[in-house]
């Protein structure tokens, strides 16, 4: 079949090969790739909409001990700068995401293992009485296999009680890209295989959470190694039916032990275009505006992209490796709007929520995001002293045997 | 209809025939960001085929025309920045600068602070004269706001044969108004050939609403289609970034101005500017062209 046809058959509503992909994503013109996403993007979404969600990306812990060479956030275990949000902490910041028309936190951190699974169960089940309505979307697979392994629970059972505490849905990160052979090259195929980031989705998915799934290309990884990556997530799709979304984004080479370069918009664009080919079963893709910027961002939504993700109030994984970009509500949908679709705000489920909320209430713009710890606050809170710490550092910190 | 209306322009470019206001502004309303896309890409594959070009620049200010400390291995293009005080000033800038510079083309000024020294077209002519003699090899820029709110002329740089590096754009242009807008450009070049390149990205941005990537790269492909008689579409390599900057080659850029012709720090060899830029214009499927500020070739 001629690229052209390949193409055509996309559109159509038809599936792609791996070897077709590969062809389309080694040769077609990026104008072919766009039109294409763009199409299949009009034929899931006739009507023109495009969604973004208000929350907030929290990060609870930087300490881990994964210590993945693509990342620039985590601390190892007894540095001088590791920090652990106190509830109250992780309290204010759901306040101040309601008070801009959040709905949830995305809470995702490192792998402490001087957090143990009570910790998870106590704050969500707090966050929960406080806020009954406010959504989880929380702990991705590698952090719900870190907990399973710390507290030598199956990872169902993990799921199952962190589910009773309060968790709402699970986010696609740590996914990285699925192929073992690039997992052991960034050194987080000990933090979870790809078989493993796929049972834990499975998982999740036959307990009735739904999440996102995610891919992050451009460290070391090939062509072909993304595509396998797309075939897995659409494996699981057609078993599970239970991704909302996808998102890619860029790996962000600035402060880490990998280093490198980042790769190009255009790169992006065709990445995010030949995703929305191959996802033939999933709804959703997002922009990634955070890693792109505004301007390639906005162009994300004629790649195949329906969706600009969240309006960040905080990020601090992705600004520690180079990337810190900003839009606030009236930004994105100013964006939206001027592509000509309609803006619309949605949950993690992708229920739409309603018109834009700076339109019906006066909301102060924002022009940085927040980081995870204020100067004021404690970088290890008093309360984590009833939690039993497994560092050495930990514990003589928290004053246990 | 916008189908029809696409393909009866694209057989118009693939020949070279001229678009009209009118055509521009239907491409406007056709909303089709890709197919535009394809015919500026074709437009600029006419003119320049699978090259794209960059210049490495150093920013030297005036008062340290003298004595900076200069690239000369790195750069393509040594630009005087800042005001000059008065025709002397800026004459010994040149001179001065040029005395250190080798083979690296000296540019410098906006042709209107030049105006306001001279006072007079004939008076420009003149000092144009001198600052070529000085040893500056082009005037870095003229500002399109100006010379058109001002109905002013670009006679006065062919009349001293002193080049025109680049058109730039101070504010936005509405997209509405950007067909005419470019006409009137055409015409300031039918009338004075002095522009080699054109920058249409604005470089002020209104804080609250800053233009989208949809609105640059559309203004950026319809300035490539109507802005016939330039050679040049250029985006501004540290003013759009390395991300948009790579988009708009995809719209009808051929030429990237302003990549640093030193790195803040040392990024190793794969993560300079040079390697970046080159890396950039290769993933957008075209083959990268060093070049200094007479549009030379370089080879390094
Ligand atoms: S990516 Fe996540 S798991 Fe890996 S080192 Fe960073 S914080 Fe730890």
């Amino acid at each position: 079949m001629s690229i052209q046809a390949i193409a055509e058959n996309a559109v159509a509503g038809g599936r792609v090969t791996a070897d077709e992909a590969l062809r389309l994503y080694l040769d077609a013109p990026t104008s072919m790739l766009a039109e294409a996403a763009d199409a299949i993007r009009a034929r899931k979404h006739p009507e023109g909409i495009v969604t973004y969600i208000i929350d907030r990306n929290v990060n609870y812990t930087n300490v881990c001990v994964a210590r993945c060479n693509f990342c620039a956030f985590y601390r190892t275990v007894g540095s001088s700068d590791t920090y652990v949000l106190a509830f109250e902490e992780i309290f204010r910041k759901i306040d101040e995401t309601i008070a801009v028309g959040g709905v949830q936190l995305l809470l995702q951190g490192g792998h402490n293992p001087d957090l143990p699974l009570e910790w998870y169960e106590d704050l969500f089940r707090a966050v929960k009485r406080r806020y009954p309505g406010f959504k989880l979307h929380a702990l991705s697979p590698p952090e719900v296999i870190h907990i399973s392994r710390m507290s030598r629970l199956a990872v169902e059972r993990v799921i199952e009680r962190l589910m009773t505490a309060g968790m709402d849905s699970i986010p696609g990160g740590g996914a990285e890209i699925l192929v073992d052979r690039v997992r052991k090259q960034l050194n987080c195929y000990s933090k979870a295989t790809a078989d493993e980031w796929i049972d834990v989705m499975r998982h999740a998915h036959r307990a009735g959470l739904r999440t996102t799934a995610t891919m992050m290309y451009g460290s070391v990884d090939a062509e072909a190694d993304r595509i396998e990556h797309l075939l897995r997530l659409r494996d699981l799709q057609d078993e599970t039916g239970g991704f909302t979304a996808f998102i890619t984004w860029s790996y962000q080479p600035e402060n880490t032990e990998l280093g490198g370069y980042e790769r190009t918009g255009i790169e992006y664009l065709r990445t995010l275009a030949l995703a929305r080919i191959v996802l033939d079963n999933f709804d959703n893709l997002q922009a990634s505006w955070v890693t792109q910027g505004g301007k390639v961002g906005q162009l994300s939504l004629l790649c195949g992209a329906n969706d600009m993700g969240s309006v960040m109030i905080e990020e601090n994984v992705v600004r520690a490796a180079g990337a810190s970009y900003c839009m606030d509500e009236v930004e994105i949908v100013r964006n939206i709007e001027n592509l000509g679709f309609v803006p619309k705000r949605r949950n993690m489920h992708y229920e739409r929520l309603g018109d834009p909320l700076f339109r019906e209430q006066d909301i102060p713009r924002r022009r940085a995001l927040d980081t995870a710890k204020s100067d004021a606050d404690p970088l290890m809170p008093d309360e984590l002293s009833r939690y039993a710490a497994r560092s050495r550092s930990a514990r003589v910190m928290r004053g246990q045997p | 209809m916008a189908t029809e209306l696409l393909s009866e322009l694209a057989a118009k470019v693939a020949i070279g025939e001229r678009l009209s206001i009118d055509e521009g502004r239907a491409l406007l309303e056709a909303r089709d960001l890709i197919q535009l896309g394809m015919l500026a890409s074709d437009a600029r594959g006419r003119r320049h085929g699978a090259r794209a070009t960059f210049v490495r620049v150093c920013d030297v200010p005036l008062g340290d025309a003298a004595m900076a400390e200069l690239p000369l291995e790195t750069a393509g293009e040594l630009r005087l920045v800042g005001e000059p005080a008065s025709r002397e000033d800026a004459i010994e800038a040149v001179r001065a600068l040029a005395a250190r510079s080798g083979s690296v083309p000296v540019t410098g000024f906006a042709l209107q602070t030049l105006y306001d020294l001279a006072g007079s077209d004939d008076a420009l002519v003149g000092l144009l004269a001198s600052l070529k003699a000085a040893g500056l090899a082009a005037v870095a820029e003229a500002s399109a706001d100006r010379i058109i709110a001002r109905g002013a002329s670009l006679a006065p740089l062919v009349d001293a044969r002193m080049p025109l590096a680049r058109l730039v754009v101070e504010q936005p242009v509405e997209a509405a108004g950007a067909p005419a807008w470019l006409a009137d450009l055409r015409g300031l070049q039918a009338e004075s050939p002095v522009i080699r390149a054109v920058a249409p990205l604005a470089r002020q941005q209104p804080g609250d609403v800053p233009t989208t990537g949809f609105d640059d790269v559309r203004l950026v492909a319809l300035a490539r289609l109507l802005l016939d008689n330039v050679e040049s579409i250029q985006a501004n390599w540290r003013r759009s970034g390395a991300k948009l900057a790579q988009v708009t080659l995809m719209f009808g850029v051929d030429d990237l101005d302003d990549v640093p012709a030193r790195d803040p720090r040392d990024l190793g060899p794969r993560r300079s500017s040079l390697e970046e830029v080159r890396r950039n214009i290769r993933a957008a499927s075209l083959e990268p062209a060093e070049r200094n500020a007479r549009f030379e070739r370089l080879t390094r």
